[in-house]
């Protein structure tokens, strides 16, 4: 028996080394009119020519980056796909402090170029990105969150061929007692702010919508508007003084109101209460240039049941209203033959019996002599985001404070051209435009 | 005739009237910057607090600007930010020779009308009409165009004098420490070429956030018995992180112009490897010395056994 698998295993190399594959070299391969310089493998078609060169390779870029706007590289040869990457496992989520919850995971592939976490706020919210890291990280810090509130996430590695699979899901709650001195995290060590001092916020949103709320600009609460739009919530343990209340939602397709600002001088041991809050509604549409003659769908939400008037920017401006049904969907269906060819705006407001929000946000489409679907409005602010996390914050302003009166690197030009004022200079005016997309 | 000429000349006095109080031009409103203080006069060695302010604010988001002064005359010593209107300093407000240089945003843009930038403390240094004066003014609309308003400032003429004006700078009732505050730890390739980095900006509406400080540390040790050494040091948001292993605790203090602090912590985004722990080195030390003592004593008391007679055992 050992002498038959001996003989059958000689036949096998000796049959294997007679296949006539032979790999070529460099400069094998050649004519007046191209070098092939890198290996192809030919399996005994003779030589290439250059009266009829045959492709045996392809260009591929091998991973995400390796050629950019600013740098291209060129990496011929074998060529391989990258495959989708391995789903991450042991996905962890710890809550060290009343706002900050610190993930860590196994990293199971070794062909990512990154991974992709998501949240959701409690056991019924809605996933939505919330960071994306390079390759070959396993932890992550997520630092701007509620106290006292339960926090999911899971996540997905990527690459240049797609995403896998999530992971399972883990989940967290943050602390909500006051940390002792000196233990704890995120607010330790000092005295405790005077107590009593506090204010609530009453007000109108949409149906299911995610409430934050900005205290000097950075988050200070974060709630849930009910089915009927009305949300309600307090900021506590302040000291007394000025304070600049900054109020958004995003509504259940992820869409952002514009912020609602108030200057509130807060009194020591008082609660100060500012009610009667209608945020303005959404807007979006579904194109962006119409055919002159076609409808342009017009969308957004509001509270259930408001009257939602849009106004279009031509030569003259239009009024048109439409009702929000039951669960504060608006939609008004907008005949663009009404306006002339060119560029034009459009925003909206509610009213809810006596109440009127303030204008939304103005949403821009052209009139033209195609149908244009755009890409959904991006979730994510179009500027100012400078480190493409779907939020303008401190961490924007700290990115560009860095660059303030320096000279730029040719990388951050590029970002600076793209999300900011595109001077190649970061001053003031730049600024300006973060804090008009600010989001906490 | 002469009637005729009144008429137009009523007439275009009216038109007049009606285009300097037209919506176009009040749209054009410039944001005005001015000074105020308790009184225009001080004596040489006595100190004065200036506040800075402007008005026509109502969807400012960005303000920017020098304040110009004679230091021969009336020489700035320091600048407070209590209670300021401005949420985040991009620069300053900090004194330069004979100036202070500022420059601050209002994310969202400012609600109200007017208010207060920052304040600073002149003292007296010779007889004379020291004249404050505004330089380069700056303020944006809270478009996300970042549009420039036409801006105005308002000199300000302080009197010193060799004798005593009684000015004085009311000492600093200030016992609350800044307001918590958070930390936030990134790692951008557009900030320290790809190392990582802290933020943070506090609130202090008495006397406003003078400097931070920052300190970091790996803590050793088992459970909640954990220690670590380190060393407070001056820092500035964004702030280089030393340990770019983002194993230490990374902790920020605010300090206030009262000298009142307060500290807070983010816990690493690493743990610490098993051999990196002293704490378990400790133990594993412990139980080699444990092992080692038990291991002696048992020796010896086979060693005493052998040596002791059978007939004694």
């Amino acid at each position: 028996m050992r002498n038959v698998l001996t003989a059958l295993l000689i036949a096998a190399l000796v049959t294997g080394a007679a296949i006539p594959v032979r790999v070529s070299r460099a400069t094998d391969y050649s004519s007046s009119h191209f070098i092939i310089k890198d290996p192809v493998v030919e399996f005994g078609s003779g030589f290439g020519t250059s009266s009829g060169f045959q492709l045996w390779g392809a260009l591929g870029q091998p991973s995400i980056g390796f050629t950019t706007t600013t740098a291209f590289g060129l990496q011929s040869g074998f060529f391989y796909f990258l495959g989708l990457p391995a789903v991450p496992d042991g996905l962890g989520a710890s809550a060290v402090s009343q706002t900050q919850i610190n993930l860590s995971w196994t990293d199971r592939s070794g062909n990512e170029a990154g991974f992709s976490i998501e949240r959701k706020t409690g056991s019924g919210g809605t996933y939505a990105v919330i960071a994306t890291t390079t390759s070959n990280v396993a932890a992550y810090s997520d630092s701007t969150l509620s106290a006292g509130t339960a926090y999911y996430y899971r996540l997905r590695s990527f690459n240049i061929d797609g995403f896998s699979s999530y992971s399972a899901e883990s989940s967290a709650t943050t602390q909500s007692a006051p940390p002792p001195p000196g233990g704890g995290g995120g607010g330790g060590g000092g005295l405790p702010p005077p107590s009593g001092t506090s204010v609530i916020f009453r007000g109108r949103a949409y149906p299911a919508s995610y409430v934050t709320v900005l205290k000097d600009g950075q988050i200070a609460g974060l709630t849930k508007a009910g089915p009927d739009a009305m949300f309600e919530i307090t900021v506590s343990s302040i000291s007394a003084g000025i304070y600049s209340f900054g109020i958004w939602a995003e509504d259940i397709k992820g869409y952002r109101s514009p912020t609602q600002t108030f200057i509130t001088s807060l009194v020591s041991g008082a609660t100060s209460v500012i009610s009667g809050i209608f945020l303005a509604p959404t807007i979006a549409t579904d194109k962006t240039e119409v055919k002159r003659g076609n409808v342009i769908d017009i969308f957004g939400y509001s509270a259930p049941l408001a009257n939602v008037s849009v106004i279009i920017s031509s030569d003259e401006e239009l009024l048109k209203k439409t009702p929000a049904d039951t669960a504060g969907a608006w939609l008004y269906k907008f005949d663009s033959f009404e306006v002339s060819y060119g560029d034009h705006a459009a925003r909206s407001r509610s009213v809810v019996v006596n109440d009127i929000s303030d204008f939304s946000k103005t949403v821009t489409f052209q009139v033209g002599t195609r149908d244009v679907y755009g890409q959904p409005p991006t979730k994510c602010p179009k500027r100012a985001d400078l480190n493409a996390d779907c939020k303008v914050n401190l961490v924007d302003f700290s990115i560009a404070a860095y660059w303030y009166k320096r000279a730029l690197s040719a990388a951050f030009a590029l970002i600076e051209k793209d999300r900011l004022n595109g001077d190649g200079l970061i001053n003031l005016q730049d600024f300006s435009i973060m804090a008009y997309y600010w989001t906490g | 005739m002469c009637n005729r000429f009144i008429f137009i000349v009523a007439l275009a006095v009216v038109c007049i009237g009606v285009v300097s109080v037209s919506p176009a031009a009040a749209q054009t409103q410039s944001v005005e910057f001015f000074f105020k203080t308790s009184q225009a006069q001080l004596g040489v060695g006595e100190s004065l607090e200036v506040e800075v302010w402007a008005k026509n604010l109502r969807r400012i988001n960005a303000l920017g600007g020098i304040v110009r002064f004679p230091t021969e005359l009336a020489a700035a010593q320091n600048v407070r930010t209590g209670d300021s209107i401005v949420n985040f300093w991009v620069d300053g407000p900090r004194l330069d020779g004979d100036a202070v240089i500022f420059a601050g945003i209002i994310p969202n843009g400012f609600a109200g009308e007017e208010g207060k930038l920052f304040s600073a403390v002149f003292e007296g240094a010779g007889a004379g009409e020291a004249v404050l004066s505004f330089e380069n003014l700056e303020a944006f609309l809270n478009d996300g165009q970042g549009t420039a308003m036409p801006v105005s400032g308002a000199p300000l003429t302080l009197a010193v004098t060799l004798q005593p004006q009684g000015a004085a700078v009311p000492v600093l009732a200030d016992a609350i420490p800044p307001q918590p505050f958070e930390l936030s730890v990134a790692c951008a390739q557009e900030v320290y070429e790809g190392k990582c980095f802290v933020v943070f900006a506090a609130q202090d509406k008495e006397s406003g956030v003078d400097h931070y400080e920052i300190r970091e540390r790996r803590l050793h040790g088992l459970g909640v018995l954990k220690i670590g050494v380190g060393k407070w040091y001056r820092a500035q948001s964004p702030q280089l992180l030393r340990d770019q292993q983002l194993k230490s605790r990374v902790e920020v203090r605010a300090i206030d112009a009262a000298g009142n602090k307060r500290a807070v912590f983010i816990e690493p985004m690493r743990a610490l490897a098993w051999y990196e722990d002293i704490g378990a080195w400790l133990l594993i030390t412990l139980g080699i010395v444990l092992f080692v003592v038990v291991v002696v004593s048992r020796i010896r008391r086979k060693i005493v056994r052998i040596g002791t007679p059978r007939s004694d055992r």
